[in-house]
């Protein structure tokens, strides 16, 4: 019944989309509400609180200073949003919307949606990836797992041997560097800009526009840029296939009664800046690997211009067998589902430590490790009191350098007392940190997701196993009705890997007491 | 320094090239990936991503590349797998040679005090009952996690998952919260007819079943006749009071009004409804019959008298000059 079916999310900036990878049919595309298989991804503001998607958009028309499109790339910084005499997070206002793509899903598949795999830029950080799958929590999915973008479109792809792939899309630039090998997929290195997309082409060519037609430039808030945006993409769009397009100024923008004629070589100079950028960090890439192919995706991925300069300075773009706005979320609907014969292994972009007294960094995790990854390190307190346990990413070796990414406050340490830390990161890059005390058994599970546990670190089970080892070689002394039983014990203990953490750690406690008085009576 | 260990973790000789490492971390990560293998395959998942980033440093061509100093380099994967080792010899020394010896022991004497034995049941059953009360709190939370799911969903404004909402519920889980989320979706919006009937049978033994009757009948006036009926019925056997059968009496179909009527409570008076003398009016035989037995159970209300004297006379339908005439004559009227 509930949560049969794990969704694709491809969270776009410009439009959201959702598919679903039924085992044996193949990947769906899920209509929404409005009959569309692409729902904008804006939230605008209402008397009656949020509203998403279509309706959004066309609030967007009369009040563009009430609507938001931009929010993924202000996510997991201090950006709020003021409306209405109170104030939105990135969070919030992604929440309405995960709420009515989970919404559409439901009711197109006709069961309660519990679990999706969300596709993020491959640039996008540990905390900007916890502030996503916060938001997802919060809109009804409870499993939630996140993937690259260009990663989830190279699992479309089925292709031997190590390729890059380039995401275009609306709001970012992502690039990823895949290497394929009869269906298993391991990522190499991914890059990505957050400040390329189809959008600043749009702004471009509508500045263009505006001053062809003689309108101020207006600022942004004003219903006529936004107006001009929507016209300017139009003309995009169509300049792909068409050598000229007349623009007619639309009735909205009174004042205005005029046709523009643009060529597609006027466009192309227009945004050849922005195209000289995107061939500068793909021939980085391309010098550094050296692929045998190139394969692109993403809607602004379809423009001449970048395709035919690829062409001439790196190799021609490969086809892609699914049209280029789908294959992301293709991709993460086929991600939900992988296995043996398909799987993708991404990697850890940057190297991830504990800030130690003196201000350098003890790595546990290094840069390009294979996700999911795992460690653990044992640290003495120096000291008694309170201490910090400071998580840094980044490649240098010194605090100051490195990013902070949290810092976790530890009380009444004694002097001397071992601290061990606990990383986790899962397939998708989400975080997850424990800090288990040596002399108290208290512990703190923090995670840069949520604050409750998430799926399964699968500390538990390795953490049993332990004590199972234990039991077993305690148990050969005792008469054989106890050994039944103690095995009942355990196995309770395994099911609830999957649980809340304090369940999961209740659970450990009953083991190491009931192991300590065994132990008592085994050894005299 | 040489990485036998890790070579051979990988299932490879130790002058393997860096393409090998690779072509032998796939295949094996296809076997024991986590979303392949399971939570199960995640240790030895661990292990052979260990192996891959050691043998990554010392096999691959760029390795050097990285950005990182040199002593970090070279001393960090020293210590960590010293370390490592270390423990696990120890762990495999210590089972093996003295405890299982010892443990060897215990068994072959076979002896075991009776007061040790009852020590060790005492342990493992309490062990037992605090697991118990663990996994019983774990069913909390998944009800709990249950509950909050249905009643996100009543509160959607998708009337696709709204119905949704409303099909998983069953008599064995409305709790409280989810009725009261149900009462409020109904007070706002019409009950669709294919879940009707199931959500009326889920209300059947609620202590809100009054409230939630009260939501339904607000959109009496909208419901198809089948609809209608089928709350009609339910009330009855609810045996509900009779001001929850008389909005029924005003529903623009005649069969319903006929319905509501054959099920009018028996104690209630039927002197001073004004909706029965409406009704009165009318001249479906479907109507009056139900109505005029009604009439003949209590006292006459004064309203009655005319018209009954007219529907003796003048009704075409036989059945209902018979009931007026027989109540003309109970009361004395002519």
């Amino acid at each position: 019944m509930s949560g049969e079916y794990t969704i694709g999310i491809d969270l776009g900036t410009r439009y959201a989309q959702l598919a679903v990878d039924i085992p044996g049919r193949g990947v769906q595309f899920i209509p929404n509400r409005w009959g569309d298989v692409r729902t904008p991804s804006m939230v605008a503001f209402t008397k009656n609180g949020l509203v998403a998607g279509q309706d959004a958009a066309r609030i967007a028309i009369t009040e563009p200073d009430a609507v938001w499109w931009d929010m993924k790339r202000h996510l997991g910084s201090d950006w709020v949003a003021r409306v209405g005499g109170r104030t939105y997070t990135p969070e919030e206002l992604l929440l309405p919307l995960l709420s009515i793509l989970r919404e559409d899903a439901e009711a197109h598949l006709r069961t309660f949606i519990s679990s999706c795999v969300l596709a993020v830029p491959a640039h996008f950080s540990f905390p900007e990836r916890g502030a996503l799958a916060r938001a997802a929590r919060q809109a009804g999915f409870e499993k939630i797992r996140i993937v690259n973008e260009p990663t989830a479109a190279a699992l479309t792809t089925g292709i031997n041997g190590r390729f890059l792939i380039i995401d275009f899309g609306a709001g970012t630039l992502d690039m990823s560097l895949v290497e394929g090998e009869a269906g298993v997929f391991q990522v190499v290195e991914s890059q990505g800009r957050r400040d390329i997309g189809g959008l600043d082409i749009d702004r471009l060519l509508a500045e263009w526009l505006c001053r062809g037609a003689g309108l101020p430039i207006s600022r942004p808030g004003d219903p006529r840029a936004s107006l001009m945006m929507r016209e300017a993409e139009a003309v995009k769009i169509e300049l792909s296939g068409a050598n000229n397009v007349v623009w007619q100024a639309p009735a909205g923008l009174a004042g205005v009664d005029k046709s523009i004629r643009i060529s597609r070589a006027e466009f192309e100079s227009l945004i050849y800046p922005l195209m000289e950028e995107i061939l500068k960090m793909v021939e980085k890439m391309w010098k550094k690997y050296n692929p045998q192919r190139l394969l692109t995706v993403g809607g602004s991925s379809r423009i001449p211009l970048l395709r035919r300069l690829l062409a001439s300075r790196v190799r021609e773009p490969d086809h892609m067998r699914i049209c280029p706005e789908d294959a992301v979320v293709t991709g993460s609907a086929m991600y939900a589902y992988q296995g043996k014969e398909r799987l993708l292994i991404d990697v850890l972009s940057r190297s991830l430590g504990i800030m130690n007294s003196d201000g350098g960094v003890v790595p546990l995790l290094r840069k390009g490790s294979p996700l999911p990854a795992e460690a653990r390190q044992t640290f003495t307190a120096c000291g008694s009191g309170a201490i910090e346990v400071t998580i840094v990413q980044g490649e240098r070796r010194v605090r100051s350098i490195g990013r902070v990414l949290q810092t976790l406050m530890i009380e009444n340490v004694s002097d001397g007392e071992r601290v061990e830390v606990f990383f986790s990161v899962d397939g998708g890059g989400l975080l997850h940190v424990e800090v288990k005390r040596d002399k108290t058994t208290s512990r703190k599970t923090i995670s840069l997701e949520s604050d409750e546990s998430v799926g399964a670190p699968c500390d538990l089970l390795a953490e049993i196993r332990v004590r199972e080892d234990r039991l077993a070689r305690l148990s050969l002394s005792f008469p054989d009705n106890f050994q039944l039983r103690l095995s009942d014990v355990t196995r309770d203990a395994r099911l609830l890997r999957n649980e809340d953490a304090s369940l999961r750690w209740q659970a450990l406690e009953v083991l190491d007491r009931m192991i300590s008085e065994l132990e008592q009576v085994a050894s005299p | 320094m040489t990485r036998d260990a890790e070579f051979r973790t990988l299932g490879l000789s130790p002058d393997a090239s860096w393409e090998e490492v690779k072509k032998a971390f796939r295949q094996m990560a296809r076997a024991y990936h986590p979303d392949v293998a399971g939570p199960d395959g995640a240790r030895k998942f661990a292990e052979i991503t260990e192996a891959y980033m050691a043998l990554k440093e010392l096999t691959s061509p760029g390795a050097g590349k990285i950005s990182r100093p040199r002593h970090a380099r070279r001393e960090a994967p020293v210590e960590e797998t010293g370390q490592k080792e270390s423990i696990f010899r120890k762990f495999w020394r210590r089972l093996f040679s003295k405890e299982s010896a010892k443990a060897e022991d215990a068994y072959q004497d076979d002896v075991i005090p009776p007061a040790r034995v009852r020590f060790i049941g005492g342990v493992i059953s309490r062990a037992e009952s605090e697991m118990y009360n663990i996994l019983s709190k774990r069913d909390e939370f998944v009800t709990k996690s249950r509950t909050d799911a249905i009643i996100r969903r009543l509160r959607s404004r998708h009337p696709g998952v709204v119905l949704l909402a409303l099909r998983q519920l069953s008599i064995y889980n409305v709790k409280d919260e989810i009725a009261v989320a149900v009462i409020d979706h109904f007070k706002r919006n019409m009950p669709v007819s294919e879940v009707l009937d199931r959500v009326m049978d889920v209300f059947s033994n609620t202590p809100r079943r009054e409230e939630f009757s009260r939501a339904v009948l607000g959109h009496l006036y909208k419901f198809s006749e089948t609809d209608a009926m089928t709350v009609l019925n339910r009330f009855k056997r609810w045996k509900l009071a009779s001001n929850f059968i008389q909005p029924f009496l005003s529903h623009k179909s005649s069969s319903i009004v006929a319905a509501a009527l054959s099920c009018w409570p028996r104690d209630c008076e039927a002197c001073d409804r004004a909706e029965l003398a409406g009704l009165l009016r009318k001249d479906e035989e479907a109507i009056l019959i139900p109505l005029l037995r009604i009439l003949r159970k209590g006292k006459l209300p004064t309203w009655a008298g005319c018209r009954l004297e007219k529907l003796m006379k003048e009704h075409p339908s036989p059945a209902v000059r018979v009931w007026a005439s027989a109540i003309v004559r109970d009361q004395n009227l002519s």
